[in-house]
């Protein structure tokens, strides 16, 4: 399946609290950058973990991240020490891509797009750490195209609906057929149909 | 009774989700001094003791900041002879302090429902920042920054609720030794931002505005380092004042919803003298048992509807009444009269026996009703005293001045 990553990273500094450096256009566009810093939460450090997520315009997203300690490495040449905010607690960088459309990748497809991620988020967090100003906008992220075997598509609410009312499973291929409709109604910018069924 | 939102404002690294651990952490046992305790599902209880237990552990690195949004629910539980019985719920949110200030967050759906929700609660506690006050107090500018940047966003989601707000000044432990209360009140009011505030808010809102210094850690457990962040010297932690706060909150709320719904009810009657009739139960030998009376109709007659100008000018209290209209009726009813015989009775018998007495009214508890009316003496009798102890905390109204008003 030819998956869309979009790379994103949240973080904190000494003094401004969790926020995204980078995330993707389209969540930028509408507002919704700020769901990252909420849906990657957890007890860092993090392992790679994969959640689905639904934007308000019900388009459904995978994100696929892992955190890793912020250490005095990232800002400067000398020094592994985790950094600290100004109150002495520890900070995480959390960096991963967003996936349109997507449900599942495969462990090994999942970890090779979040390494990619790294060097840009690395050098975003960089340039955030001295940053204080609170209205600073996350940098915009296009996506990158990869082919991932064994990705799971995911259902919009054409599916979901229509999955719902008819009591049904779906076998992968179906699953994939209804996925390539939504992905094509979202990306022209088309309303979904309820009513409109496969 | 109906949950209190009970709600905690503060900039990131404020202490708010260190606050609230503190506070499960003293409170989910019962002592020996208190009549009650907390109790929560296990799920909460089991991520604030982790918190808690990360604080106290002087080889541990302090907790990770607060990432998403959380509700922490607590029941007030009465332990009596025959049961545990549970008249008070309180909700407190959690969240990243950051969102206060960050307009990325702020387009955000889930943040604006949080911002609804802290607007609307029926106590607001917010968080002064010991280590900024402590600046503050030294006369460096990242003190008066504090003020005039980070907490702005705090003072004006306060200034649009309409509750009792209690400013707590949190890591006491670090200030306690070179200020006193009364001098970081003084050099708070002579903020002016902070002192319009608080004079708008007793003008018009009339509710009651604590400064209340606790610390989640308690004396000696930390220390300043030269960079200006906080380790752990290895004594052991002993929270301080962390119960002060939400014990505040049942009294001040009651006393704040009696003197609303006296307020509305006087200014729905705007013909010429329209007013009389409250002001001629005010001034009457028995006005605070009247008065209770009074307003146990009040809120009768609005409760189906909601109706009137209480609904649009404190929606938390007209909805606390539309969901429960007889049980608050009750607690308002004679309330000042109760506090009034309260005191009378604590003077008279002295500290040891009163509360003797309280512990045997506790165990003797047969209803909800009652377990209530056990936590109204234990609530204000605290609160009393520490009003007693602290007398620059009450910035605006307070317990005494209620009851001084109820006493005529």
């Amino acid at each position: 399946m030819k998956v869309q990553a979009y790379p994103f990273a949240v973080a904190r500094n000494r003094t401004l609290d969790w926020r995204p450096l980078i995330a993707p256009a389209p969540l930028i566009t509408a507002g919704q950058d700020f769901a990252l810093v909420l849906e990657t939460a957890g007890q860092h450090p993090l392992d790679l973990v994969q959640r689905t997520w639904t934007d308000s315009s019900s388009r459904p997203w995978l994100l696929a991240y892992h955190s890793v300690p912020a250490t005095r490495a990232l800002i400067s040449a000398d020094g592994t020490d985790q950094l600290t905010d100004r109150f002495g607690r520890p900070i995480f960088l959390v960096e991963g891509v967003a996936c349109p459309q997507v449900r599942s990748l495969p462990a090994g497809g999942a970890k090779q797009l979040v390494d990619q991620v790294h060097t840009r988020a690395a050098d975003k967090f960089r340039e955030f750490w001295e940053c204080e100003d609170e209205e600073a906008p996350a940098q915009a992220t296009q996506a990158l195209e990869a082919e991932i075997k064994d990705a799971e598509p995911a259902l919009g609410p054409l599916w979901r609906s229509a999955a719902s009312a008819a009591g049904i499973a779906a076998s992968a291929t179906l699953r994939s057929i209804v996925a390539l409709v939504e992905a094509r109604l979202y990306s022209s910018g088309t309303k979904v149909v309820e009513e409109r069924t496969w | 009774m109906e949950t209190l939102d009970v709600h905690a404002l503060g900039p990131s690294g404020s202490g708010k989700t260190v606050f609230m651990a503190s506070l499960y952490s003293r409170l989910r046992i019962r002592r020996s001094d208190l009549a009650f305790y907390l109790k929560t599902d296990h799920d909460t209880s089991l991520d604030l003791n982790a918190v808690f237990n990360r604080i106290a552990n002087p080889d541990e690195s302090w907790p990770e900041a607060s990432q998403d949004v959380q509700e922490w629910r607590f029941s007030v539980a009465v332990p009596s002879s025959g049961a545990d019985f549970e008249p008070l719920r309180v909700s407190y949110l959690d969240y990243p302090g950051g969102v206060l200030t960050n307009p990325q967050a702020a387009a955000d759906g889930r943040i604006r429902s949080l911002l609804d929700r802290l607007r609307s609660a029926h106590g607001l506690l917010v968080l002064l920042d010991g280590m900024a006050v402590n600046d503050l107090m030294a006369g460096r500018p990242t003190g008066q920054r504090y003020l005039d940047f980070d907490l702005t966003s705090s003072l004006e989601i306060a200034q649009q609720s309409r509750c009792p707000i209690h400013f707590l000044v949190t890591k006491w432990d670090l200030l306690e030794k070179a200020y006193s209360l009364g001098s970081i009140r003084d050099r708070l009011l002579d903020d002016e931002n902070f002192n319009d505030l608080i004079a708008a808010k007793a003008r018009d809102v009339g509710a009651t505005i604590r400064l209340i210094p606790v610390s989640s850690v308690g004396s000696g457990f930390a220390e300043l380092t030269p960079e200006g962040g906080m380790r752990k010297t290895g004594v052991r932690a002993r929270p301080y004042n962390v119960e002060i706060p939400l014990v505040a909150v049942l009294p001040d709320f009651m006393q704040f919803a009696y003197q609303e719904v006296a307020r509305r009810e006087a200014s729905l009657e705007d013909a010429p003298g329209g007013s009389s009739r409250i002001q001629a139960l005010m001034s009457s030998p028995d006005a605070s048992a009247k008065i209770g009376t009074y307003a146990a109709q009040i809120l009768r007659r609005i409760a189906p509807t909601v109706g009137g100008r209480l609904l649009q000018h404190n929606p938390a209290l007209a909805a606390l009444i539309a969901n429960d209209p007889e049980t608050v009726a009750k607690a308002l009813t004679g309330l000042a009269d109760r506090l009034l015989k309260l005191r009378q009775e604590r003077e008279g018998s002295g500290r040891a026996a009163f509360l003797d007495d309280l512990h045997r009214r506790r165990l003797a508890v047969h209803s909800e009703r009652e377990a209530y009316e056990v936590l109204e003496r234990q609530f204000t009798t605290i609160l009393d005293e520490f009003e007693l102890h602290h007398p620059d905390s009450v910035l605006s109204a307070g317990t005494r001045s209620f009851l001084q008003g109820a006493a005529g």
